[in-house]
């Protein structure tokens, strides 16, 4: 045990469970860099890698709420519908003339409510989340369709120029405040998820509920939870997207439920759930985001940047399966055994 | 005078029109390990739940750490201080051991984890207790024996005044369970409380204080240390092993059906053994090393490293394990109900299902379906003609499991611990139906890490430590072993 303990910092990195996964991606996102910038002189120009941030940013805060509901065992559908709610609402109160913190506040309300509302569904009422989640992303893209009878935004305009720095424009730093606020709330949240114990219950949960329910784990809150910080993710992006537009599109946010997932899978959160580091939706997002702007560099056509993004988190879950289903069974105890031929003998 | 944790008074509980527990009554003091021996499953389950939770009861009181916590007229629904160990893994797999014993706990306040503090706290609980384990171990990489211990850990942590200790010896190995055996006695002294439900009477002499003897939900006789002996126990089983022994053992065939040439694997080390046609080999696992990896080989989920494993006298690679059935082996899995059977299936379906996937598949036309019946009826009633399968008593699904492997006849049925979770009545039937494949001339390999019931219809004994085979025993040596108890090994090898 003593031994154990004493082991050096990379053995105890590597001891962590879904590291290693986290570490091959990272090593194949810095082989991407390295290919593309061999490609394109221009890849790591210094506009190109704060666009490329930027552009990453909102990739992997939905990442962020899709891995935490994939670690618990379940799915979120409607995240990418959640922001296109977002993006909508928060436009149309402004060009109605609602002061814009009271239109950030009420799209946050409602976003939330979406969450709270999945949660029941899957955990209270359990409807399978694929169900649920689709059902609630129909809707949510119904009320940004009907939030502005079925138009598009006019322009949010001047009074709410702070609200566009604030979520995309700005800097602080020398770094954009997209990255800004991906970067505060991985650190939330990653903090939630590693250090709390509602961390540990939603590992718990998506490891086993049954487990989870008889170890005093609520395992019908820690779904709604979960679900409420998807949403949660999911209105910052729809802000972020209101921010870029400078007005609401109701078809913004499309998509995203798929980019969300991705992000997640191929940083390593296992689609089984109860594993899964959130640091690997960084790298997994940073893919996502280095494929798109190095494919765009080089020429590629949109469908072939589709198909080499779709292979990747195919090849990212194969690894997962793989991983899990070759794993040892038990550990041989060797030491037991020992005791145990001691005695014997 | 000591306190009495548990007091139930005239306990009847009724579920679904069936009286679960019927007029029961015990009492377990502070710091005694009351054994419980199950002549049949009958109010178990209740009895684990009412312990558990005060759910309602229709008749009788239950007290429990001296206060009334649960009567007839008004049952809170409250949880008691008390924890469950069985072979059902309550951990959970992804998160580590500390996280398992402290966090995942009622009562757990702190919001933030710091690791280090917890494996700290656990170092000092698994030091004091003699256990070998790291707070920062995944809960998926124990052992079966470090499992119930850690289990054993997290009960005494969350201060559960009673431990249920449900058929462990299902779970871990013969040593192991001697290991366990001395935690339990290490927190006995502690002061903790213990329920020891088994269903071998002679596992529970080697623990415990006193017994109790349940039968169909209701407590028969409580024997206290001194009364503890074979004859006080036979009055109270309906059917007794000698009852089901066959009465004679045909002579076996010459040619082996299963042999293991040198094989090694990540834990197997030069395994080599031949088990000749119509044998039964009962495969026991003394440190539950061997057997998954055996069991691995035989379902192409492993690859040989070196050696080689033949069937028939034909080399039985991974590709052909995988297709087990139309290469003459079939498994019957633990608790083969809820594995083997599909409850969509009416029984005829059932009954044929593998015949239909052997190496020459037979058509299951109304002809043969006709003729399966006319030969299996007799042998499993009119349940044959049922379409619904959740009509079956568990008798008749167990039943079911072994007949269709006995109509596939293959060369070789593969056993996982074919006894784990049966009552007495239901052991003395799976011995019944394995003598029934011996019949038909199939070889069959028991795979077990608790021989106790399994010595009744095996021709030999072969022992499997530290991934090796440790002795070879045929069945003329087995009423010495057997007068040895369930962990015959030490005086095996003192013997030697």
């Amino acid at each position: 045990m003593e031994k154990r303990e004493k082991q050096n910092p990379w053995k105890r990195l590597m001891a962590i469970r879904g590291m290693g996964q986290v570490i091959t991606v990272a090593i194949g996102l810095l082989l991407l860099c390295i290919v593309f910038s061999m490609l394109s002189s221009s890849f790591y120009s210094e506009r190109n890698v704060g666009n490329l941030l930027r552009q990453i940013a909102p990739i992997l805060i939905i990442g962020i709420g899709q891995a935490y509901v994939l670690i618990t065992g379940n799915i979120d559908l409607s995240i990418g519908s959640v922001v296109g709610m977002s993006c909508m609402i928060s436009a149309t109160l402004m060009t109605n003339g609602v002061p814009t913190p009271a239109a950030l506040l009420i799209t946050l309300v409602v976003c939330l409510f979406v969450g709270v509302l999945n949660g029941v569904l899957v955990a209270k009422w359990k409807v399978p989340p694929f169900i649920a989640t689709l059902g609630t992303m129909t809707v949510a893209r119904g009320v940004a369709q009907i939030v502005n009878n079925n138009y598009n935004t006019n322009a949010i305009g001047d009074k709410a120029q702070w609200f566009r720095d604030l979520f995309y424009y700005g800097n602080f730093l020398g770094l954009y405040n997209t990255i800004w606020i991906a970067l505060v709330l991985f650190l939330v949240f990653n903090f939630l998820l590693g250090k709390t114990r509602t961390g540990r219950h939603i590992y718990a949960v998506g490891s086993n509920k049954e487990a989870a329910k008889l170890s005093g784990v609520n395992t019908d809150a820690t779904t709604i939870i979960v679900y409420v910080v998807s949403s949660l993710c999911a209105c910052v992006v729809g802000l972020i997207t209101c921010a870029i537009a400078g007005m609401g599109t109701m078809d913004s946010g499309n998509m995203y439920e798929m980019y969300a997932v991705a992000a997640a899978a191929i940083g390593g959160i296992s689609t089984f759930g109860g594993e899964g580091l959130l640091v690997g939706t960084v790298v997994g997002a940073s893919i996502w985001g280095v494929l798109q702007n190095g494919l765009q560099f080089v020429g590629a056509p949109v469908a072939i940047r589709n198909i080499v993004i779709g292979i990747i988190v195919i090849v990212s879950v194969l690894l997962d399966v793989i991983i899990r289903s070759n794993r040892p069974r038990k550990k041989l105890k060797t030491e037991s055994a020992a005791v145990a031929g001691d005695k014997v003998h | 005078m000591k306190n009495e944790i548990l007091r139930m008074e005239h306990v009847t509980t009724i579920r679904n029109e069936m009286t679960m527990l019927d007029n029961f009554s015990i009492h377990i003091f502070e710091g005694e390990i009351m054994g419980l021996v199950c002549i049949n499953e009958n109010g178990k389950e209740s009895l684990i739940e009412l312990i558990s939770r005060n759910v309602p009861i229709h008749y009788g009181r239950v007290y429990f750490n001296e206060s009334l916590v649960n009567n007839y007229q008004h049952s809170t629904m409250t949880m008691n201080k008390a924890a469950v160990i069985e072979q059902k893994s309550r951990l959970i797999e992804d998160l580590t051991v500390a996280d398992n014993v402290f966090v995942l706990r009622r009562g757990f306040r702190k919001y933030w984890i710091h690791p280090r503090v917890l494996n700290d706290q656990l170092r000092r609980f698994t030091a004091k207790a003699g256990i070998s384990l790291g707070g920062g171990e995944l809960a998926a990489d124990l052992s079966a024996f470090d499992r119930c211990a850690v289990e054993l850990l997290r009960a005494v942590v969350m201060g559960a005044r009673l431990i249920v200790i449900r058929d462990i010896s299902n779970a871990v190995s013969a040593v192991d369970l001697a290991r366990f055996h001395d935690l339990l006695r290490y927190y006995c002294k502690k002061g903790f409380s213990f329920l020891y439900i088994c269903n071998h009477h002679e596992e529970a002499f080697r623990i415990c204080t006193r017994i109790s003897i349940m039968r169909d939900g209701k407590i028969l006789k409580v024997f206290d240390k001194p009364d503890f002996s074979e004859n006080s126990m036979a009055p109270y089983y309906a059917r007794s092993y000698a009852d089901v022994t066959p009465k004679e053992f045909p002579p076996l065939g010459k040619d082996p059906v299963l042999s293991f040439r040198a094989v090694s694997t990540a834990n197997l080390n030069n395994v080599d053994f031949s088990i000749p046609r119509g044998q039964c080999t009962v495969l026991f696992d003394t440190d539950s090393t061997s057997l998954p990896d055996i069991e691995g080989l035989m379902k192409g989920d492993l690859r040989v490293r070196t050696g080689e494993i033949q069937v028939c006298g034909k080399p039985f690679p991974q590709a052909k394990a995988r297709r087990g059935i139309a290469n003459g082996v079939v498994f019957i899995e633990e608790n083969p109900v809820q594995s083997m059977i599909f409850p969509q299936l009416t029984y005829l379906k059932n009954l044929c299902f593998l015949i239909g996937e052997k190496k020459d598949p037979v058509p299951l036309s109304r002809r043969i379906l006709k003729s399966v019946v006319q030969e299996y009826e007799p042998l499993v009633g009119p349940d044959i003609h049922e379409t619904n399968l959740s009509n079956l008593r568990l008798r008749s699904l167990y039943n079911l499991v072994y007949c269709r492997v006995h109509l596939c006849n293959p060369a070789l049925a593969f056993c996982v611990n074919p006894f784990a979770g049966a009552d007495m009545d239901l052991r003395c039937r799976v011995i019944e139906l394995i003598d029934l494949l011996k019949k038909r001339g199939i070889t069959v390999v028991i795979a077990s890490v608790n021989i106790a019931d399994s010595l009744v219809i095996a021709d030999r004994l072969i022992l499997l430590e530290k991934g090796g085979v440790a002795g070879d025993y045929p069945r003329s040596d087995f009423p010495r072993l057997r007068s040895w108890g369930i962990i015959p090994y030490r005086k095996i090898n003192k013997n030697k």
